[in-house]
């Protein structure tokens, strides 16, 4: 189990990589690099960052904390508002914000039902910094240089992941067709049996890998156990002690399988839980592993 | 535990609020005097159809068994994907080439809001009624001139009005959009402790988790299931099933109807894949009643 207090952690600038202009991130937590599992989840700050339409090999949660994010024609996160955007779908183009206006947006990224896993952004300043001496970032795509072997022109992020891994990315085959963009204002709160003062609403379940979204929500003085099967719990609102710790709003905790954790609400509470997929029993892709190591020797 | 053999059961003229002249094969319907949880599964074929852009105050599912329904700007579901169309979301038009013939399987049910689903009878008989002062065209109701009320109408809707004597308020959607899902692109996970058989979750949807998913059972294997309002359609394949003391054949698009508690055991005979679809749970949920808004009229 892991708790982390999103209002301690340092603001680490952002720098135009891969992308038109860059977010500031606040990193509250990661997952093992090299697995199936990989993850990050950050609380983003974009500023005047503009991204073309693109699509992953990882899915994502994007919640939506202040502002508006504009995606096009996949449509608008608005305040409160969360989307799922599953692996191999594309979406976007993300215009650049209002002048003026501040957004902030909760981004999970992470290894899903494919298997392709998830490259942590740790490794990508390297790789960017490298990649700039075959071609250019413009406008979130990478220009190669001429007589360099390879694709002209490839999305910042896909050049990235195919200079981390040396072989080319391969799309998941989309499991749906547009990202899932969701109101949790318009979904009714269900009361949690045996569970006094305590409320959820499942917002969708996705994949075979069953990859969640839900809000829960605690009346003051009400308790509940939380079981993990890498789950992510987000307190947006209120105070109290979780596993012990103290929780306000931006605590993080992470539950491993199998971890357990009493919360208790001081006051009333709404927390978002997110549900990483279940990857049990499901292997590696091939050209998910990172060749470096292999290349180096 | 309710099990029909779809190709035992004749089709019907569908309703002709929208146009074209589909044929329906009525599989299995929910309570009429429970509006709030009622709902209707049908397989429709379509040698025509057109449907203009509208929205509903309940949730489908549409699976697609042959030919590919277009519904513009929402997508296009060819066969073997699978839809979930939530309450208030628009989706279409819908159109189809002139000549094609679709066949779909189409679950439509009261979901999380509580408005329900008024039965196929009360659709019907409003209709009928309804021609006294106006007609349908090509899915709108045009209401005669003098008539008080709104001139044009989504026809679904002025059915609905007219059976519930009260404007139709659209819940607040949940989604932005359709849920379009391609079945093929998902992987076979085994189901723990049950040997030979897999499944795969489509998606779980709103707080009452109306759900789909698909099951495979290798030939041989056995599974047993306790129902949650569930409905089971042999997409292929052969085995049997058994509720109680009963025990019926399974084929494609034989068609299982599971109640809360209902208890029953499937056997592939050969390989056998199923679509499960489970309906909301609305257990809670404020019961909507034609009652009240009798009252409401006098």
């Amino acid at each position: 189990m892991k708790i982390v207090q999103g209002d301690e952690i340092n603001v680490i600038k952002g720098v135009e990589r891969h992308r038109v202009n860059a977010s500031d991130r606040v990193h509250l937590l990661e997952g093992e690099d090299g697995t199936p599992g990989n993850f990050s989840l950050v609380i983003a700050r974009p500023d005047n960052r503009y991204s073309p339409r693109h699509r992953h090999n990882f899915e994502q949660f994007r919640y939506q904390i202040e502002g508006t994010a504009d995606y096009s024609r996949t449509g608008k996160l608005k305040a409160g508002m969360i989307g799922y955007f599953p692996e191999g779908v594309h979406y976007g183009p993300q215009q650049k914000g209002e002048p003026g206006e501040k957004l902030a947006v909760l981004v999970l990224q992470c290894g899903g039902a494919s298997g392709a896993g998830y490259i942590s952004r740790a490794a990508v300043p390297a790789a960017t910094e490298e990649l700039k001496k075959l071609g250019t970032f413009e406008g979130g795509v990478f220009r190669r240089n001429p007589g360099l072997p390879g694709k002209k022109n490839v999305d910042g992020f896909q050049a990235v992941w195919e200079h981390i891994n040396q072989r080319p990315l391969v799309y998941p085959k989309a499991r749906y067709d547009v990202p899932i963009l969701m109101h949790p204002d318009a979904f009714e709160w269900v009361p949690v049996e045996g569970a006094r003062g305590v409320y959820e609403k499942v917002l969708g379940i996705f994949t075979e890998r069953r990859t969640s979204v839900t809000f829960l929500k605690l009346d003051g003085g009400a308790a509940y156990t939380l079981s993990g099967k890498r789950d992510i719990y987000f307190v947006l609102s209120g105070t109290g002690t979780v596993g012990g710790e103290p929780y306000r709003r931006l605590t993080t905790l992470f539950l491993e399988r199998g971890d357990i954790a009493r919360i208790t609400a001081d006051e009333a509470t709404e927390i978002l839980h997110l549900g990483l997929p279940d990857l049990a029993g499901l292997p590696a892709r091939q050209d998910s592993r990172p060749a470096q190591a292999e290349a180096a020797e | 535990m309710k099990v029909v053999q779809a190709d035992k059961i004749e089709g019907k003229p569908a309703s002709f609020h929208r146009g074209g002249s589909s044929v329906y094969t009525h599989l299995v319907e929910g309570d009429d005097a429970s509006p709030v949880d009622n709902f209707s599964l049908i397989i429709a074929r379509t040698p025509g159809r057109f449907s203009p852009r509208h929205r509903h105050n309940f949730e489908q599912f549409r699976y697609q068994l042959e030919g590919i329904a277009d519904y513009g700007r929402t997508g296009k579901l060819k066969p073997g994907m699978i839809g979930y169309f939530p309450e208030g979301v628009h989706y279409g038009p819908q159109t189809q080439d002139p000549g094609e013939t679709l066949k779909m399987l189409v679950l439509q049910c009261g979901g999380a809001s509580g408005s329900g689903y008024p039965g196929r009878k009360a659709v019907m008989a409003a209709q009928e009624e309804m021609k006294k002062y106006g007609h349908f065209k090509d899915g709108v109701f045009f209401r005669n001139e003098g008539v008080p009320g709104k001139r044009n109408l989504d026809s679904f809707q002025a059915i609905w009005e007219h059976i519930s004597g009260r404007p139709m308020v659209y819940p607040k959607p949940r989604y932005d959009v359709p849920i379009l899902m391609h079945p093929d692109a998902f992987d076979w996970v085994p189901v723990e402790g049950v040997a030979g058989v897999c499944e795969k979750q489509m998606g779980a949807f709103t707080e009452r988790q109306a759900s789909a998913r698909f099951l495979k059972l290798d030939p041989g294997a056995v599974l047993s299931m306790t129902g949650k309002r569930d409905i089971l359609f042999v997409v292929s394949g052969t085995g049997k099933i058994k509720g109680g003391a009963k025990s019926d054949p399974l084929r494609a698009h034989t068609t299982v109807y599971l109640e809360p508690g209902d208890k029953a055991v499937l056997e592939a005979t050969h390989e056998i894949e199923i679509l499960n679809m489970r309906l909301p749970d609305l257990a809670g949920v404020r019961s909507w009643s034609r009652s009240e808004h009798v009252e409401a009229a006098e």
